[in-house]
Formats: C-alpha cells, structure tokens, sequence
C-alpha cells in the first residue's frame, strides 16, 4: 500500500532517493521480500540497485579485491579470481542457500541483511575485509567487524549504502576451513557455523583466525583464541584452553534450531577439533 | 506391460506446468475466501463482531456458524468437528467466520477486520496431561467422567503375556517418543465451490477422497448427496494429508459459495496450510518384549499415547492401525497391546502415511534390536528367526495363508547390503576414525493392506469402461492420481487385461459422479481395489467384444488387431459398448473386546538397511547407503514403484533425522519451510538400492498388493537404528537433530 518500486540507474539516482522517507535499497529480494511479505518490513520506497554497472563489478586492485554489492553469490562462485585466490569463500557460498537464492542473493545484501547466522560474513571476517560505503557527504570504509552492530543492524547511517567489499587478499599459505552446522545439508540456515584460516608446518601454528557464526548478536571473531594459539605450538593443553577460550568467546541465544548450550559446546569442541587435526594430519 | 516402465500419462503435461492445479482454474464470477480463525488455544467466543469486515469494498459476504444451512459438522468419523467454531474454539487456527471477497488480497486483508472477544478457558496440550482427570475437558462429547479427553482406547489380548514374560530369557523395556510430522505436499490445500442448477453444488479441488468430501459437503449444506458433485483437480501431493482435511476447506468453500449464490475458491497458504492441518500424530510408546536365548520372542506388552489435537476426525482409524501394527512382522504367542488417543487443544492429527503405524515400528524395532543386543544374536538373524511365515499367527490370531513375502526381504536386503562384510568394515572404521563414528540400522515391517476389519466397509471401488466407436478406451475409476502414479499402474492393468494398447486407453479425471462411491485413496489400495474393479469391467467387456467379434467371424487371436472394425460395428449395430466393474475387498473381522481377528486381507513387507556416518564433534548424522526390499506382491510399474519407495526414503529420513514442530502452548513454531526442514537431494544415501520380491496375492490384479506407505515406514528406523548403531547409545526421541544426537555421544 502506498509501495512505489524504482529501478535507478545511476549511484546519482540512487543518492538522491535514498534520503527519501521509507527508501530502501532492493537487490536480490531473497531476505528483503521475504521480510515484506510477513509484515516485518513495509519501505515505501523501493530503490533497485541490481542493474546498477558500477555494483556488479569484480575487481583486481593490486593486493585486494573488490566486489561490488550487487554481485550475485553464483557469480562469485564462477569467478575466476575469487576461486583462485578466495577459495575459503568459494567453500562458504557454495553452502549458502541453493542454487535459486544464489542467483539473486548478493554478497552485498548477505551483509546489510546482518544477520548473525549471515554466512559470507564469517570470511569475510576472516579476511580482515572492509565495507566501502557511500552516502550524498562521500564515501567512508569500514572493517566488516564494525559493520554489524546487532541482529538486523548495521553501521549504515540514513542516506547511506553499501557500495563494495574490499577483500585483502589472504597469504596463500593459510589455508580455509569452514563447517557449518545446519538440520539438513543444503537449503539450510546455519544452527552455528566456524570458518578458519590456518597456516601451521608441523604442529607449530603460524597464523591462525577464527571467525564463527549464529553464535553471538553478529558474526565474530574468536580473537582472545587466536592470541592464545598464534606462534605456538599444538598441545594438549592448548587445544583445552581454545576450547574453553571459545566457548567463552561467544554469546548464543536459545532459538528454534537450537539451544544456547548446544552452541557454546559444537563451537568449542569445532575449535577443539580444528587444532586436533593439526596433529593428526 | 505388468511391470513394464511405460511413460506416465501425465508426465509431460506436468513438466510444462500445463497440468492444472487447484489455484490454476477460475470460473466466471468466482469470489475468494478466506477463513476467520481462532488465535488462542480454548475459549468461550463471547463476542464475534464482522461488521468492518462486511464493509470492505470488496468482500461480498460474510459468514457465520449459525447461518449453515445443514448440519455444523466435517464429517469424517464421528462428526465433533465443527465446519465454524460455535460458541467454544478449540485450538489456535480453528475457522470460527468466513468472508468472500472479489480478489485474493482483499480477501486476506478483510480477515484483520474481524474483532473476536474471548474469555479464555484452561487448555492443556500433552496428551499425558490431558489424561489426567482434573484436566479441563476438550473432547466433544466428553469421553468418560475418569478420562474426558480420551477420544479412544482401544487392545489387543493374545494368550498370556505374564506366561510368556516368564518363558522369556531376556527381557527388554524401552519408552518411545516421536513428534508432529507435516506431509509438506508441493501444492497445499484448495478447493473451487461452483453453484449448478437446480440447487446442486459441484466441487473442484485437491484431494485423496472425492467421496469423503462428497458426503461433508452433502451434510453441511443439507443437500441429498446425488446433489454434490466432486471432481478432483489435479493434486501435487498428499500423503494422507489431503484424506480428512479437504472436506473441511470444501465444506468452507460450499458454504460461502451456497450463499453468495456464486463460485467460491479457497486456497491456503503455505503458512495457513502448516499451521492448521493436520500431521502425524505426537506419541509416546511404551515397550516391553522377552525373547528366548536363541531370540525367539515370547511375548510383547506395550502402551502407546496418541495426542489426536482438539477432534477426533480420523485419529480412531490411526489408533486402530498402530495397534495393529505394534507387534510388528513377527510371531508372538503372547501380545497385550494398548492404544488410546487423546483430545488436546491443538491442531488435529491424521492421516500420514503410514497412518499410525510408524510411532510403534520405531518401539518395535529398536526392541528387536536391543534383544539381540542383550543375546549376543545378529540383528538381521533375529528378524529371520522370528519373521512371520505362510502358516503362521500374527499378533491378532490372523493365520497367514499366502502371500507373506518378509523373510525374503530380510534375506535379499542383507545379501544386496552385504551385511556382515559391512558390518565389519564399520567396525573397521569406527576403530580407525578419532572423530566420526558409522552404523549399521535394518528395520522390517508388514503392512495391511486396505482399510482392515475396523471399517470393511469402505473397501469396495468401482470402474467405468466404455469401448469408444474407434476402438480406443475410456474408464473411469473413484480412487485419485496424486502423484503416486495410480494413473499409470491402472491403464497398464487395463492394457493387459483388454490387449489393448496403453496409449489407447484414457483415465478420466476423478468425478463422483461417474462412478459408485469407491472408498478414499488412502492405505495403499488404489492399485489394488480399482485394479480389481477395472479387471471386473475388462471381463464384461471382453466377453461383449467377442460376442460381437464372433458374430463378425473374427477369430479369437484377431481380436486386438481388429478392435477398431468391432467397435465400428458397436457403433454401427446401437450395441451397449460400456460395462461397469466392482471391486471388494476380501472378508476381514475383528473383534473389538480381544482385538483378535483377520484384521486385513492381506499384508505388505519390506526390509530396509541403512549405514550412516556421525560427526562426533557436532552430533551430525548423515545417511550414507541405503538398500530397501519391498514384498507388494505383483510390481505392476517397476520404475514408478521404485520411485515410490525413493520417495518413502527420504520422507522417513526427515521424520528420523530432521522433521520437527515444536509446540508451546499449542501454538505451533514453524511456519514455513524455513524452519520446517524436509530432506533436500544432498540428504539422501548417494548410493540407494531398490529391490523387490513378489510374494502374489492370489485376490490381487495380477498378484499386486499395496505400496504406497510402507517404504517411509521402514526407513525412518532404519536410520535411527543406524545412528544407534553408530553412536552405541540409546536412541528413543525423533528427530535426531545434531544436538540431540551430540547429546547422546557423551
């Protein structure tokens, strides 16, 4: 009712009606429309960004890469580039939805929908990724970290929106990891999930980030475990002292999927698991 | 062409998304529903006020429970439920009002204008609690002064159970839980109520049972039956949930239709259809079974719970089928069963395939197996030495005298699984892997076929077939194609029996008015009766055909290559080209004071083994291979059939692995598929193998027998056994989500 849809052309376009009252930006549709049609969201404005050249760019910028926020997550999944040298993500998307979702769903909308079981935001977590985003006053860059700020909310002020993600890219050596808990194996919003990048040679750990989802307000990461297992050997007490670190690290809630207890411990014992392996490759 | 793997009829069609669905069809005029319901589990309706609703633009009528111009029932068993909730309101989601409006939107929109006040009354939702005597009273009429909630109790008593708990060696006692199961059909619930002349009323919709909506619509607007007219649309799915639940949205629909004197459609909403259908029936099993050192088993006593929700619509006939279902495939000198189904202010329960039989086969196999646990015996030899054979008693003094084919399951099952080789190299793994953990689960089962000794009555069907001037073959029958592949299997029995070629011969859409009331699509006998009453029909025909051919000087052997000159020559001569067939089913009884009895015809069997893989670390469980031996008699389409039990697969996987409703305050949490999860293809075993062996039923077309439900009845436990298996732990609670089997690792 009162529900006005338009296709903007340019980021000019898009500026100068985003300021207006009850605008807000569609892309995929695959959380918005949802949202729409069980009453939790009614914009009276609705910007398309989804055609918009300038979001739907992949590009190589010396050692980062950025994508644009209306890139699709299928597209991502077939881009060389990301496939070479973000293969952590490929994994992530590749587990995102399904198929359908995947071609309408963006890496873009994945983030500003900030949900805390978001599944691109754990590598990008990971990644030490930033948002770049643009309003009338100019565009400011943002790490993804403080990007989220609660279940449904972001950093993004009235006027503004989400442009690009700016991916540094990942020294090869580390190399991924990703499990994500669900009810089923596709199609499936994640109960908890834990993403990491891990560079060990023998059971010493170079380098080491953990980032976990659906287990705290946002997507986080587990820094107090990474400080404790960088530079260090695999024990049995460090694996022990990660498992608890981990467990401390996060703030679950009870849902329908879940319990809080069920989160804390499959985090911790993920964790756990993950330096485990490092001694039994 | 019995057996063949012939194309379906409605497969192309179906592909283009030119088959038409309920929502599909319009007809001129035609107004849209919608149904005001009940938001709080048990109250009194001090107040219903429509009169904003009335005002909008749009809605062209309202409705009300004491303008039903027949009786304020949905028929189905025992007439408690009400078609609109009248003074009290039972469960969350019960219509209480009807509007029609000119489109959809307007529709759903005029439903938020209906102020409803209400004084609360005590509720209760649990069917243990609803036992209780001090529980406040749902069922309609009250049932007992002790047990007002207990809609129905019903046993079995076979020989002396304290007698053969003392023959026993081993004893073994467990408690069962499962929960809410949603059938989570592709198309959800609809109907078309079209006004004819003459105050008649035609009804279009998706639906197992034209003839059960045929009579609910009949009562509710207190018209002779020969007045309403069911012509069933085609229908994405059912699986027992469209056997009861579409004579109530026809009855709504009729109503609105009756009184704006114009067509109504009614469809639901995925959320509208969760929310408030009906499901698997909640349970709780109690199970005790002894068994002799070398595993023969000498006596079982079980209890079983039912929570029915708020009316009893088909929860006696599922009652009636887990108890006699409980004991499961085998021989049992002694058997002491109880059932009861309990009134609660929730949703109510149906029909699910399976139909009341899947809660006692999860007891009833993990029993088998924790015998021969306590015995040391293999777990497939125990089903094989007490497997019921020809000659044998089942639970209810039934002797088998045919057909009884589920020693060859087991054994094909276990050959196909390579049981022991495989069960030593899980054992292998498992002492390999630090983090994960396989297993090993095989559950058999028997099935009764039809509806059984509880309602003989409603095992008849009946077939139409006319010779058409070409020599082409029309039929119509009163069982339904949705989606199971009844169309097929009936004109491949047609073909055999008439010599005709398959695509000569044409399945007209079910219209009750073409054919004698033929009972429901339900309990895996629509091949089975109208095969019979279409067999019937062939017999009449042919003979009529080789009059005619004789006269013709046409020999014998000739007939089918000259089918075409014969019926010119019906055509030509005015000769009666159409013949009616009738099926029935065989004499079943049962006594209802022992429980004792030929309680069905004959039966199914199958035997299903399944490995899965456990991730130790996050209670994942994940089903990894699976093989399933199927006794349906005569397999009258191999290719759908193996299909069916694919399908059956996966439906029982959910129901063991994922499928859940959680309930508080009888408000049901899920309301989508978002949270309600089905198997997606990434869930089933890569590697599935189908099998079956043909143990002919001698009064079946060709030897058939039924199949429809028993493939989900075998493999929800043969999954869960696995994960058992797996995790060496006891596994008594559905659906075994990562946390609860993460639980269970310890």
């Amino acid at each position: 009712m009162g529900q006005q849809y338009l296709k903007v052309n340019s980021i000019e376009e898009l500026l100068v009606n985003l300021d207006k009252p009850g605008a807000m930006v569609l892309c995929g549709g695959t959380d918005l429309v949802v949202k729409m049609r069980s009453g939790l969201l009614s914009p009276e404005l609705l910007l398309d960004i989804s055609d918009l050249p300038e979001l739907r760019e992949i590009r190589n910028i010396g050692s980062k890469i950025e994508i644009g926020a209306a890139v699709t997550q299928s597209e991502l999944l077939a881009s060389e580039i990301v496939r070479e040298r973000l293969p952590l993500l490929i994994t992530v998307l590749s587990q995102l939805g399904c198929v359908q979702i995947r071609n309408r769903g963006t890496l873009g909308g994945n983030l500003v929908n900030a949900s805390p079981a978001a599944d691109s935001a754990v590598p990008l977590l990971l990644f030490d990724a930033e948002v770049i985003l643009t309003g009338s006053q100019g565009e400011r860059r943002l790490a993804v970290k403080d990007f989220f700020r609660g279940p449904g909310k972001t950093a993004l002020s009235n006027g503004e929106f989400l442009r690009a993600v700016l991916i540094p890219l990942p020294n090869p050596k580390l190399s991924p990891f990703f499990h994500k808990i669900g009810r089923r194996k596709a199609l499936t919003i994640a109960i908890a999930s834990l993403g990491a990048l891990l560079h060990v040679e023998g059971d010493l750990i170079h380098e080491v980030r953990l980032a976990a989802g659906s287990v705290a307000p946002t997507p986080i990461r587990l820094r107090r475990v990474e400080e404790r297992a960088n530079g260090k050997r695999v024990t049995a007490s460090l694996i022990e002292e990660a498992r608890k670190l981990a467990r401390q690290s996060v703030s679950p809630i009870d849902d329908i999927r879940a319990s809080a207890d069920y989160r804390r411990t499959v985090i911790a014992d993920l964790v756990a698991h993950l330096f485990e392996g490092v001694l039994h490759v | 062409m019995i057996g063949a793997a012939v194309l379906r009829p409605d497969a192309i069609d179906k592909v283009r998304g030119e088959a038409r669905f309920v929502d599909d069809l319009a007809f001129p005029g035609m107004l849209h529903a919608a149904v005001i319901r009940g938001t709080v589990p048990h109250a009194k309706i001090c107040k219903l006020d429509l009169k904003s609703v009335s005002k909008h633009p749009r809605v062209i009528c309202t409705l009300t429970a004491n303008e039903i111009p027949g009786e304020n029932v949905v028929h189905v068993i025992y007439d408690d439920q009400p078609a609109l909730a009248d003074e009290i309101v039972r469960y969350i989601g019960e219509p209480i009002a009807l509007l029609a409006a000119e489109d959809r939107t307007s529709a759903n929109q005029a439903v938020k204008l209906a102020t409803i006040n209400y004084e609360e009354l005590p509720a209760v939702f649990d069917s243990l609690s609803a036992l209780s005597p001090d529980a406040p009273t749902v069922a309609v009429p009250a049932a007992t002064e002790k047990a007002p909630n207990l809609f129905n109790a019903m046993r079995i008593r076979k020989g002396d159970v304290a007698q053969g708990f003392a023959q026993a060696d081993v004893i073994v006692e467990g408690e069962y839980h499962t929960g809410y199961q949603e059938h989570a059909y592709l198309e959800t619930q609809g109907a078309i109520a079209v006004p004819e002349l003459n105050g008649a009323m035609a009804i279009y919709g998706t639906m197992q049972c034209p003839f059960y909506v045929q009579a609910a619509v009949a009562k509710v607007l207190g018209l002779p039956l020969s007045k309403v007219r069911v012509i069933q649309t085609a229908t994405g799915g059912a699986f027992g949930g469209k056997e009861d639940v579409p004579s109530l949205v026809a009855c709504l629909a009729a109503l609105l239709a009756w009184k704006a004197r114009r067509s109504v459609k009614l469809v639901f909403d995925r959320e509208e259809d969760i929310l408030t259908t009906s499901k698997r029936h909640p349970s709780i099993v109690r199970y005790k079974s002894g068994a002799k050192a070398d595993g023969t088993l000498t006596a079982i006593e079980v209890d079983f719970v039912y929570n029915a929700g708020a009316y009893q619509t088909l929860s006696p006939a599922v009652l009636w089928r887990g108890l006699m279902h409980a004991a499961g495939p085998y021989r049992i000198p002694h058997v002491k069963i109880d059932g009861r189904s309990v009134a609660t202010n929730t949703v109510p329960c149906g029909a699910f395939r399976g139909f009341g039989s899947p809660q006692v086969i999860f007891a009833h196999e993990s029993q088998m197996d924790r015998l021969a646990e306590r015995l040391g015996i293999d777990r497939l030899e125990i089903r094989r030495r007490n497997a019921l054979q020809i000659g044998d008693e089942t639970a209810t003094k039934q002797r088998l005298s045919e057909s009884v084919g589920v020693l060859q399951t087991i054994e094909k099952a276990g050959r196909l699984a390579h049981w022991e080789e495989r069960l030593r190299k899980v054992e292998a793994f498992n002492a390999a892997s630090r983090d994960r953990r396989r297993g090993l689960g095989i559950s058999s089962v028997m099935y009764g076929v039809g509806l059984g000794g509880k309602a003989p009555f409603l095992d008849k069907a009946g077939a139409y077939m006319k010779l058409e001037a070409d020599g082409s073959i029309g039929i119509a029958v009163g069982t339904v194609e949705m989606g199971q592949g009844l169309t097929t299997a009936l004109t491949q029995i047609a073909s055999e029996a008439l010599s005709v070629p398959f695509d000569r011969i044409h399945l007209a859409p079910v219209d009750s008015s073409r054919v004698p009331d033929s009972g429901p699509t339900v309990a895996s006998r629509g091949t089975m009766m109208s095969g019979l009453a279409i067999l019937d029909a062939a017999a009449k025909l042919k003979e009529r055909i080789r009059t005619v051919a004789k006269d013709l000087h046409i020999p014998k052997n000739e007939i089918p290559s000259r089918l075409k000159e014969i019926a010119q020559a019906f055509f030509m001569r005015n000769l009666d080209p159409a013949v009616e067939g009738w099926a029935q089913g065989a004499p079943v009884d049962w006594d209802e004071e022992t429980g004792l009895g030929n309680a069905y015809f004959v039966y199914a069997y199958a035997t299903h083994i399944a490995q899965v893989e456990v991730d130790l670390t996050t209670g994942e469980a994940s089903v990894e291979d699976f093989v399933a031996v199927h006794d349906s008699g005569r397999i009258v389409n191999h290719q759908l059939a193996s299909g069916q039990v694919e399908g059956g697969i996966a439906q029982g996987l959910g129901f063991a692995l994922m499928e859940d409703i959680p309930q508080e305050d009888g408000r049901l949490m899920t309301t989508g598929f978002t949270t309600y999860r089905i198997p997606t293809i990434r869930d089933i075993a890569a590697d599935t193998k189908v099998a079956f062996v043909e143990a002919l039923y001698s009064a079946g077309p060709f030897g058939a027998k039924g199949l429809g439900e028993v493939p989900l009845m075998a493999s929800h436990t043969a999954v869960s056994r696995a994960v058992a298996h797996a995790l060496g732990a006891a596994v008594n609670t559905y659906p075994l989500s990562p946390e609860r089997v993460k639980g269970s690792v310890a």
